[in-house]
């Protein structure tokens, strides 16, 4: 498979508190192609609010790999049957990986349940992808999210060795706190939907991270994806590296 | 990799910080090249009710930062409505050092009675006010100005020109609150913002109110993205960039 731009950070659907104007897959396809972006992993905004979300993920997991995308379930591990319901996912709904939501679903990254969901995606070769936040806490509206402690993401990276992550959403000096720890672990990236807070971010985050570690990702249709190019496109990083993080370092992630 | 786009932007909302301030200017300097903003209007900061003389030296450094990069820059003078000299301050560093609007922040709200003087003599001077705007679902300030304070003082004084910051942050409350308050401009400064903001925001109240302002030191791209995307003419993006801003600033100095 040739790989062009990849954005790891995607979604279809509709969103509870405010209207997604281009929502659909006919949407994402369209602002990726005028961006020369040609695949990614996509996500399910409906599912994250269903109370079974595997409900929501069944109505486009199909749809998503049909338009050449990889798809990232919704996974809520505080849900009883999840980890036996893995299998499903990825073998009826051909889930690539699964994305979880603690901020919306309310839990520690480094609780019990979600170690056992990370441990068993592992092992059945999903990758898992941990949005530390989907709305500006300030904005929230009619629901306010938990907010996620980056610090306790090592010790989950620990406990499911095996396994991929892609930690997604995280802002610039989230990732600060916990670089070292980040450095020293082969089985997490980070990617690029949040890097809006700062002045030439993508510079300032590859001085304290391995640029091997980032991954593009828009947060397109929550975010702007325009803003998040930019981001790669004000740089005085080198092409080289900027092309991995368009491109080699998802490959790296998602095989 | 340096590839941004460039076209003729005034960036009517950038700061310099008085625990910064050289800092600050170098990265603002910095950030007129990479990005070829051609001017930026500073406005100085420090504590939400800062002392009178805290404010002389914010309102000095500004002037001094004008001096130093006249192309770069222009300057808003800085005021607290708790102080007896308010008014001899705005007249002095509008007539004496060629301040170009009025700032107010967070040390009273924006339509507090100690705050009408401000109003009465900038629709004098002609110059406009930038009211910091701002709903929080947590973190609200206790005289953080909201969007239907705006709208109060709008309504008051219908010949201001008023310019609400970071619309309103959550628009979907602020720009509600003053889209039919036809001297209310306002600008989407800050990193926190999702493309549909803008969007929403222009099917609101049209182009024609809406300036380009960024919130830096820090991000561009956001802000940036966020016009490039939005679904108006090439013309339209041109006013929110610049033309909306060269009108309004009547004491603003361009090339």
């Amino acid at each position: 498979m040739t790989f062009g731009y990849n954005d790891s950070c995607c979604f279809t659907g509709s969103w509870p508190f405010r209207k997604i104007h281009k929502g659909s897959m006919t949407d994402l396809m369209a602002a990726h192609k005028k961006h020369g972006i040609t695949g990614g992993l996509v996500g399910c905004l409906n599912s994250v609010f269903y109370n079974d979300p595997y409900e929501g993920d069944e109505e486009v997991a199909k749809l998503i790999r049909s338009c050449g995308y990889r798809f990232a379930a919704t996974v809520n591990p505080m849900l009883p049957g999840t980890v036996e319901e893995l299998d499903n996912i990825k073998n009826v709904l051909g889930a690539d990986a699964i994305r979880l939501y603690p901020s919306n679903h309310g839990y520690a990254c480094n609780c019990g349940e979600v170690k056992e969901v990370a441990k068993r995606a592992g092992e059945l070769g999903l990758k898992v992808v941990i949005t530390i936040i989907t709305e500006d806490l300030r904005l929230d509206y009619c629901f306010k999210q938990t907010p996620v402690n980056c610090r306790l993401i090592p010790e989950l990276l620990d406990a499911c060795p095996d396994t991929k992550f892609l930690i997604s959403c995280i802002k610039p000096h989230e990732i600060f706190v916990i670089a070292d720890e980040l450095n020293d672990r082969d089985n997490v990236w980070v990617d690029t939907a949040r890097f809006s807070h700062e002045f030439m971010a993508l510079d300032s985050v590859t001085k304290r991270l391995s640029h091997k570690k980032i991954v593009f990702g828009s947060g397109s249709p929550l975010l702007s994806m325009r803003c998040m190019l930019l981001n790669a496109e004000c740089t005085d990083l080198d092409d080289d590296i900027i092309e991995k993080i368009m491109r080699s370092n998802f490959e790296d992630f998602i095989s | 990799m340096n590839s941004v786009e460039r076209r003729k932007v005034i960036d009517v909302h950038v700061h310099i910080w008085l625990s910064r301030i050289e800092n600050d200017i170098k990265e603002l300097v910095k950030a007129s090249e990479v990005y070829g903003i051609d001017k930026m209007l500073i406005s100085p900061l420090s504590g939400y009710d800062p002392s009178v003389e805290e404010l002389q030296t914010l309102n000095d450094h500004a002037t001094d930062a004008v001096k130093r990069y006249p192309d770069i820059f222009d300057a808003y003078v800085y005021l607290n409505p708790r102080h007896d000299n308010m008014v001899d301050v705005l007249r002095r560093e509008i007539e004496d050092k060629g301040k170009v609007g009025v700032k107010l922040w967070v040390a009273t709200f924006c339509d507090d009675p100690r705050a009408y003087p401000v109003y009465e003599e900038c629709i004098k001077y002609d110059v406009p006010v930038l009211l910091h705007s701002f709903v929080k679902t947590v973190g609200q300030l206790e005289n953080e100005t909201r969007g239907n304070h705006v709208h109060n003082i709008a309504q008051r004084y219908p010949e201001a020109k008023i310019i609400m910051a970071h619309l309103g942050a959550n628009c979907y409350h602020g720009i509600r609150a003053i889209r039919n308050d036809k001297n209310v401009w306002v600008d989407p400064c800050g990193s926190i913002y999702r493309q549909d903001d803008l969007d929403y925001t222009i099917r609101q109240i049209g182009t024609d109110r809406i300036l380009y302002g960024t919130d830096m030191p820090g991000s561009y791209n956001t802000n940036y993205g966020q016009v490039l995307e939005a679904e108006i003419s090439e013309d339209k993006k041109d006013d929110i960039l610049y033309n909306n801003a060269a009108k309004l600033f009547t004491k603003m100095s361009l090339k």
